[in-house]
This record gives C-alpha cells, sequence and structure tokens, in this order.
C-alpha cells in the first residue's frame, strides 16, 4: 500500500490534499475499529451517500467522498483539520437530517464526540436533503440505496458528476466496497418494481393533490388518471432521465431535444469505436513486450510497479515513470478526457501510423513525416492550454509501430512537458 | 466514473490472456491478422470484465459468429461460453410488449384527438436514430428502448475505460521498450545517480 499511496501523492497534485485526505480518512478508518471493515465502510458510505442528490449505481464511495471533498474545499469551507473529523462531521451532518440509528451506531463507535455538526454546518456545502423516504429505514447496503434513488426523476442523472468523478476518481487509489454488478442488477429490480407502486398511488394522488407517498410520481391536476397515460409518462420520464445521463457522458453536449441527443450519442458511439479500433491498430503486442507485463498483473503490479519506478528514476525521464505507474491506476483518463475534448488529437497520428505502417513496411520508422505531424498537433492542445502531458501521450503512439526510430522522435517531444 | 477498479484489473488481465492465447506477435502475423486479433481480444476482455449484460452476451454471440473466433472464444471462456451461447429467451417477450406500449399509445392520441404533425416528425426522427442505435450497440436490435438507453449508457462507459485502458497499455509497453533500449547505459547513469 506504501507505494501507491505515495504515488499518489506525487502525483495527483492539486487532487492530492482531499483525496489523500479521504484515503488517509478510509485508512485510518479501517486501521481504527474491530469492526468488520467492509460492514463498517458500507455502513459509513451509506451514512453519507443518501444526503448526496445522486444515483449511486455502479459508483465508487471512496471516488465520490473525494470529489465532494474535494468540491467541499473549492467552495471555501475551511481546510478541516484532518480529513477523519471531517468524514464525521459530514456524517454528523446527516445525522442532523436523518437520525438513523445506524448512524449513531456509527458515531458511537468512532469513539469521538460529535463535533458540533449544527454548528458546522454553515461551513459546508449546502448537503442537499436526500429523498426523505430513501434515508429511513435503510440497511447498510448501498444496493438499497441504488434501487431507491435510482429513478427519481427531479433528482441529477446518474452521471451528472460522472464527468467530475472520471476526473477525480481516476486520479486517486479508490477502494472499492461492492462490485459493479451489484449495481447494474439494481437499477433493472427498480424499473421493474416502480412500475407498480406508481400505478397504485397515481390515482389517489392526482384524485386529491395530497403528497404522493413516493417521491418519484408527481402529483399533477387535470391529466387522466387511467393507467395507461401514468405507465406512459413514467416510461417517458425514465427514458429522459436516461437521456439525460447519456448526455452527460458525451463530452461538449449541449443540445437538449431528443433527436439531436440521440445523433450525438450516435457520433460518440462510433468514434469511441473507432478509437478502439485504431488503437488495436498501433498496438504492438510483442509477446516479449507483453511477458513482463503478465508476471505484473498478476501481482496486482505492487512489487512490479515499485521495482519499475525504480528503474526509471535512474532513466531520469519522468513521464515514463507517470506513465507506468498510472498503469493500472489512474489519471489516463484525464488525458483522454482532453483527447476526447479534442476529438482529433489521438486519432490522427495514430491513423497516420497505421497508414503508414499499412503502406510502408511496418518496420522501417519514417522519423522526419511523424516528427512534423507530432510537432504539427503538439501545439493544438497546448493552445487549448491544459495537460502537458497529453502531447507525449498522444506522440507515443506514433512510434508504437516502427522498430527502431522510437528513441529519436519520442525523446524531442518529451523535452516539451 | 462508474467503472470500478475491479474492471479495470479484470480487462486488463483478460487481454493478455488474451493475446498469449491468440500468439500475437508481429512476426508471424500480418498487419490485419493482427489487427483482428488484439481488437477480439481487446473486445473478448470488456466483455468478460463488465460481467453479464445484455450488450455483452450480444457482443460476445456477435463475435461468435465468426468462424474464425470460435475456437479462441472457448479458449478464453471456457464452459462459460457455452453458457452464453444459449439462445436468449428475453428477446421473444419484447415484440409482445412494444405492441402493448404502441396500442395504449393509440388509445391515448385517439382520446386526446390531437393531430400532431410535428410530433410525429420528430417521432419519425427519433425512430430512424433509435434504429441506428440499435445497429451499434451489440445485442441491440432486441431491446426497447428504455432498457436501449440503458444499454447505450454502460456500453458508452465500457468503451471509453476500454479506449483509455488500451491507451495506457501501450505507453507502457512504449515506455518499457524504451527503458529496454537503454538498459545498455543505464549501469554508467545508475552509478552516476548513486554519486550524486
Amino acid at each position: 500500500m506504501q507505494p501507491s499511496s505515495k504515488e499518489m501523492q506525487g502525483m495527483a497534485g492539486g487532487l492530492a490534499p482531499s483525496a489523500v485526505a479521504a484515503h488517509i480518512a478510509l485508512q485510518e478508518l479501517q486501521n481504527d475499529g474491530g469492526v468488520d471493515h467492509d460492514d463498517f465502510l458500507d455502513q459509513m458510505m451509506s451514512g453519507l451517500a443518501p444526503a448526496w442528490p445522486m444515483g449511486l449505481g455502479g459508483y465508487d464511495e471512496a471516488s465520490l467522498l473525494g470529489s465532494r471533498l474535494r468540491q467541499h474545499q473549492a467552495a471555501g469551507g475551511g481546510s478541516p483539520p484532518n480529513g477523519k473529523s471531517m468524514l464525521l462531521q459530514l456524517n454528523h451532518h446527516h445525522y442532523a437530517h436523518h437520525a438513523s440509528p445506524q448512524q449513531q451506531l456509527l458515531l458511537q463507535s468512532m469513539g469521538q464526540p460529535p463535533a458540533g455538526g449544527g454548528g458546522d454546518s454553515g461551513g459546508f456545502l449546502p448537503l442537499p436533503l436526500s429523498l426523505g423516504s430513501g434515508g429511513s429505514g435503510h440497511s447498510g447496503l448501498l444496493v438499497d440505496i441504488s434501487r431507491e434513488e435510482v429513478d427519481a426523476p427531479f433528482k441529477a442523472s446518474d452521471s451528472t458528476k460522472a464527468e467530475a468523478l472520471y476526473n477525480n476518481g481516476f486520479g486517486e487509489n479508490h477502494q472499492h466496497f461492492h462490485h459493479p454488478q451489484n449495481h447494474r442488477g439494481a437499477p433493472p429490480a427498480a424499473a421493474g418494481k416502480c412500475q407498480v407502486p406508481a400505478a397504485a398511488s397515481g390515482s389517489p394522488s392526482t384524485g386529491g393533490g395530497a403528497v404522493p407517498p413516493r417521491p418519484r410520481v408527481r402529483a399533477r391536476r387535470g391529466q387522466a388518471t387511467d393507467p395507461h397515460s401514468i405507465a406512459e409518462r413514467l416510461r417517458r420520464e425514465r427514458i429522459a432521465e436516461r437521456m439525460k445521463a447519456l448526455q452527460e457522458l458525451v463530452p461538449n453536449s449541449n443540445k437538449t431535444d431528443k433527436a439531436s441527443m440521440l445523433d450525438e450519442i450516435i457520433d460518440y458511439v462510433k468514434f469511441l469505436q473507432l478509437q478502439v479500433k485504431v488503437l488495436s491498430m498501433s498496438r504492438l503486442g510483442g509477446a516479449a513486450a507483453v511477458a513482463p507485463l503478465v508476471a505484473d498483473m498478476s501481482s496486482k503490479a505492487g512489487a512490479g510497479r515499485g521495482e519499475a519506478d525504480g528503474a526509471a528514476a535512474n532513466d531520469g525521464l519522468t513521464a515514463a515513470e507517470h506513465q507506468v505507474a498510472k498503469l493500472l491506476e489512474e489519471d489516463m483518463g484525464s488525458a483522454m478526457q482532453y483527447l476526447q475534448g479534442k476529438g482529433l488529437c489521438l486519432m490522427p497520428i495514430s491513423l497516420a501510423s497505421a497508414i503508414s505502417s499499412a503502406t510502408c513496411h511496418p518496420r522501417s520508422p519514417i522519423p522526419g513525416g511523424l516528427s512534423q505531424l507530432n510537432r504539427r498537433t503538439a501545439p493544438s492542445p497546448h493552445a487549448a492550454g491544459d495537460a502537458p502531458s497529453s502531447p507525449s501521450m498522444s506522440a507515443l503512439t506514433v512510434p508504437s509501430t516502427n522498430g527502431g526510430g522510437d528513441a529519436d522522435i519520442s525523446r524531442p517531444s518529451r523535452c516539451k512537458d | 466514473m462508474q467503472v470500478a477498479e475491479a474492471f479495470k484489473h479484470a480487462f486488463l488481465k483478460q487481454m493478455l490472456l488474451g493475446f498469449q492465447a491468440s500468439v500475437v506477435s508481429p512476426k508471424s502475423m500480418g498487419f490485419q491478422e493482427r489487427k483482428s486479433a488484439i481488437k477480439l481480444s481487446a473486445d473478448v476482455a470488456m466483455a468478460v470484465a463488465r460481467g453479464t449484460r445484455k450488450w455483452t452476451r450480444g457482443l460476445i454471440a456477435g463475435l461468435s459468429k465468426e468462424h474464425q473466433n470460435r475456437s479462441f472464444l472457448q479458449l478464453i471462456l471456457g464452459e462459460q461460453y457455452e453458457r452464453l451461447m444459449k439462445p436468449c429467451h428475453s428477446s421473444w417477450k419484447i415484440p409482445r410488449c412494444k405492441k402493448i406500449v404502441r396500442r395504449s399509445l393509440r388509445v391515448c392520441c385517439r382520446r386526446k384527438k390531437k393531430k400532431n404533425q410535428v410530433g410525429v416528425l420528430a417521432r419519425t426522427l427519433v425512430a430512424k436514430r433509435t434504429q441506428e442505435l440499435k445497429i451499434l450497440v451489440p445485442g441491440g436490435e432486441s431491446m426497447d428502448g428504455f432498457s436501449l438507453l440503458d444499454e447505450t449508457l454502460d456500453y458508452v462507459v465500457s468503451l471509453r475505460a476500454q479506449a483509455d485502458l488500451m491507451q495506457s497499455l501501450l505507453t507502457t509497453i512504449e515506455a518499457s521498450k524504451l527503458r529496454s533500449h537503454s538498459k545498455g547505459t543505464l549501469p554508467e547513469r545508475k552509478a552516476s545517480y548513486v554519486g550524486n
């Protein structure tokens, strides 16, 4: 665990303080009690999670926590003394809203006095109230929460925070408490379930205009009360919610009507498929290169990464060090985000290499043409003013199909960093 | 993102297993062969790492339609392959549900008595695009509108993760190659580093 936290601190840069605090907090929590770790952390996360208006299907709790802490710090809520007390305070803040017995247990078991959560609430992000029905009476499992909250129409979509998480979460060494399959299993079950109570609660709510028992179905006066239209409305709302989630996924999307959103989604899927195709073209899947990596995979790359770092440090090429350390963990996400935002940074180079290797002999390096491409496309990410590591990464895809010219081509581009 | 660490690990492991199984090497294979072998490994790895979803089944079913892929798939998936190749029963239920939905739609429209030309046009556009999306997403033909969007969401997330992981794998291989290039000069550099 040690090398990973060191790297994380070294590399996560601006994300480090809160992310590391969260990580340290989690580790402290783990070291703290004789409580069973997973259950304890589950309860912890379940206590924190309903306070956030997000769908938690398939989410990584620690990255959620990290992003929330980061936002909290960004909002200028004052630096917490340590991550642990902040977690405590967050939990207590939530406790003030929900008063679930489990959170009481949590606070007691953590063995620290609740640090005046009410008074400190001014320093926090205004954590919006979750669905009232969703919070209380829960078991500690995240699956229940996702089942309750996944279909709420007025809640922000699943992937509202997805982009933020994608940028932040990939920069952290987060821990995973649930297999994502659990969450994927929950929404279809919820989709099947919510039809039945909606039909039942639809008529009394529209008839009397009273507060519906489940916030999912809104009481609208003047609408027909027959089950067909209610089912239709529910179906439309669910579809709209999914469309919003997809819209959040697609970068640089600002369309709101269904047809153009579908258009963008289609284009994005095509782009990703093409990207995978191009990556498989430009990859050198040699057995010799793969074998050491297999050893890395099997050992979860813990030892392998440490050794690779040592070797790389001797080289003095920090970019290589970064790349090796990033293999299994993080931060390709943010680099790829930038590349995808441009849309074209990665592709032309790889396509060029693919075309060149397809037309010419695969082994013959073409330093002149390729380095020209490097120089031409490399300034554009710089002009957009973002991560300096992206040119080196996109440039590195070029020499992949060429045998000998690697060192010459990639070193000048790395010097730009 | 919704991509968990477990997915990343599983994907990378599967992919490397796939490389070994298909014996990918630049010497023995041509360019197209290598590309399709790598893509096959990557797709199978993505499907396996994600677990059981409609699109993963569709993806593996689509891949197994090619005869040359079958031995590879059997090798990689083992007994899972036989289980996955059983016909999907859910595909029969869906057309019935669509009929019911359409009927209820007609009933509602008749009741409201609206002749919405713009609505019809919009619906046609959406239908056309939905059809296109069904072609793109693997296994998409047998899904209704809502589950199609759901599967698309999942599929996009997995695709993005697949591209990222392949990219990072690529750069790592590159870095290791460069290191092996400069291995000859490594002892001197080490000495100088220690000296400083």
